[in-house]
């Protein structure tokens, strides 16, 4: 049983595993120039000299803290504005499709914009994580309350739930599973409108460590930045899948996630 | 395993055989001891809310007053009456009801059948104050209904249970009007669920009951506050003839018990027999027939029985007999 276990655990790593063999071997025997891509070993190295100057370490602190900041001031005005439309009419016809019309442009197509307004400075960047940011919270959170089964709110109602309460008690936990999905693809995107403004404009964080690395041509770097990013990405994804499994217990779908293994 | 599963069988049918008079749910608490404990301390509340009326000597006040205690402890509070004077209900150009006169009096049990869309179940929205009336006026206890009255309690044809709440969270969510007066929700939460069989299940989520469970939590989050009118839209529609049985046997047990008024709107004309005092059979909105059901409880469908069913059956049918000179056949569902 406990072994059995351990491997339906380590599946999902047996095929970066094997990239990471090939790619190695591939380094090794030459097959694969230096100049293309460095080995995994080659990347390795790189990082653990930047990381002993402290260089990647302050990158890393540095992106993430772009990261947060723009994830919470979009996250934020996305989740009240979705919360205030799905509960007020008035407020959904008023801001709506006006919401509706920047959703459809590219939000990554407004740095040169942005760069004109901010120069190359925090705002910008954090400007366009949080405009990335607001809209899936901001869609899925309204998604969220209107698709909350109507005979629970009117049992509510019945039960003598009032204003507050009703939202504590009945429409946020329903509209809890879509905010989260939104929470997700926020997620996502966040990683990567951090990524392109800090390639395009920054002079620090990851992205400016893989852009710099480049002029020099060091490859090594170039790859190691690429490597933090799926990183980053799958730790952020993983604290999401954390909050669903808090959050959700009473789902069926996550109750079944958390004995799949048991019954296996 | 199979053996329980036999064993299971066996005592359903034992329950069948042993008739209403004895019920499993009930019988299995001998003197329901908590809810005794209640209403112990409701006298003595009683007495100090007595002498406290009689210096505010107010009327309004005083009934008020009883109303919250009836809600607040366990106090069995008696049914109270409904009158409905020309009560009429248009959705549009459509005329739901029609001039519907109606008195109930405090503590009986009124069935209300009909075909759907006859209006039965617009009728119970008026009653729990989800609805208003179009025209006409409709008292509870000689009071104007106005919005939902916090001693009556609707039971939905499905159990509206939360599914993020566990089942005893869900009985809990029954003594949110009373506010943070009542004392030990949880306590109180728990003695309903023991009424209706489900208190080993209190710490489970919804989906894992059957849907029969899922009602008994419901009726359990209905009788937590001992409402004094309870209204079931059809609430055993969807349960098996098995389950079904039971719960009227259930709900039979509680209303005697607890001496709520209740109105049931049911397309079952055989339980509308089993369980009522008197139904009502709606047709295009209004009442077509008001008949007592003067059977002993409790009730075995004996020829007795029969002759209910058959008496409301032939009204229904005879319209079928007066419409068939029209073009249509009409469906029906009774």
């Amino acid at each position: 049983m406990g072994k059995k276990k351990w491997h339906l655990q380590a599946l999902p790593w047996y095929i970066p595993l094997f990239i990471l063999v090939v790619w190695q071997v591939l380094g090794s025997t030459g097959l694969m120039p230096e100049r293309t891509l460095p080995s995994p070993i080659e990347v390795f190295q790189a990082g653990w000299k930047l990381t002993t100057n402290g260089e990647l370490a302050a990158a890393i602190g540095i992106s993430t803290w772009r990261a947060l900041i723009g994830f919470i001031v979009g996250g934020l005005l996305g989740f009240v504005l979705g919360l205030l439309n799905g509960v007020i009419p008035l407020s959904e016809k008023l801001t709506d499709s006006t919401i509706q019309m920047i959703r459809n442009v590219p939000h990554l197509a407004m740095i040169p914009l942005v760069i004109a307004w901010f120069g190359i400075g925090e705002e910008g960047r954090i400007f366009l994580v949080a405009l990335g940011v607001f809209f899936p919270i901001y869609i899925n959170t309204l998604h969220g309350i209107r698709s909350v089964d109507p005979g629970l709110i009117e049992m509510g109602q019945v039960y003598g739930l009032r204003h507050w309460q009703l939202y504590r008690r009945v429409i946020l936990p329903g509209a809890l599973p879509s905010i989260l999905v939104g929470f997700r693809f926020a997620l996502g995107i966040m990683w990567l409108t951090l990524i392109v403004a800090e390639t395009i404009a920054a002079n620090s964080g990851i992205g400016y460590m893989a852009m710099n690395a480049r002029e020099f041509f060091q490859m090594d770097v170039v790859v190691l930045s690429i490597l933090l990013y799926a990183l980053l990405g799958k730790l952020s994804d993983l604290m999401a899948k954390g909050f669903e499994r808090r959050w959700l217990k009473w789902h069926p779908h996550f109750a079944k996630e958390g004995s799949q293994f048991k019954s296996g | 395993m199979a053996s329980a599963l036999r064993q299971r069988r066996l005592t359903i049918q034992e329950r069948l055989k042993r008739g209403a008079q004895q019920d499993p749910y009930l019988d299995a608490l001998p003197e329901e001891p908590s809810l005794q404990a209640d209403a112990d301390e409701s006298r003595e509340s009683n007495a100090q809310d007595s002498a406290r009326d009689s210096t505010t000597d107010s009327t309004a006040d005083s009934t008020k007053q009883s109303l919250r205690n009836s809600l607040q402890h366990g106090r069995p509070a008696s049914g109270i009456s409904i009158e409905l004077d020309a009560v009429s209900k248009r959705f549009g150009s459509k005329q739901v009801l029609r001039s519907i006169q109606l008195s109930v009096q405090p503590g009986s049990f009124v069935a209300i059948v009909g075909r759907s869309g006859c209006g039965k179940s617009t009728l119970l929205r008026l009653l729990s104050g989800l609805d208003q009336a179009s025209s006409g006026s409709l008292r509870l206890q000689g009071q104007e209904v106005q919005g939902i009255h916090p001693a009556t309690r609707l039971m939905f044809q499905d159990s509206r249970l939360l599914p993020w709440n566990t089942v005893l969270d869900n009985v809990k969510l029954g003594l949110a009007s009373t506010g943070t007066g009542s004392d030990d929700p949880r306590r109180r939460a728990y003695a309903a669920l023991e009424l209706v069989g489900l208190a080993d299940r209190a710490g489970e989520w919804p989906s894992v009951l059957s849907g029969g469970q899922r009602q008994r939590v419901a009726l359990a989050r209905a009788l937590v506050v001992n409402p004094r009118l309870l209204l079931f839209d059809e609430p055993l529609g969807a349960l098996d003839a098995l389950t079904r049985i039971e719960m009227q046997r259930l709900i039979e047990r509680l209303w005697q018990r607890r001496g709520f008024t209740a109105v049931m709107v049911t397309h079952d004309v055989s339980e509308a027999v089993a369980l009522a005092d008197r139904v009502i059979l709606i047709e295009e909105g209004q009442i077509a027939l008001d008949l007592q059901i003067t059977l002993a409880r409790p009730r075995v469908r004996d020829a007795g029985f029969a002759h209910f069913e058959q008496i409301i059956f032939d009204r229904v049918l005879a319209r079928d007999e007066r419409e068939q000179h029209g073009l249509h056949v009409p469906l029906y569902d009774i």
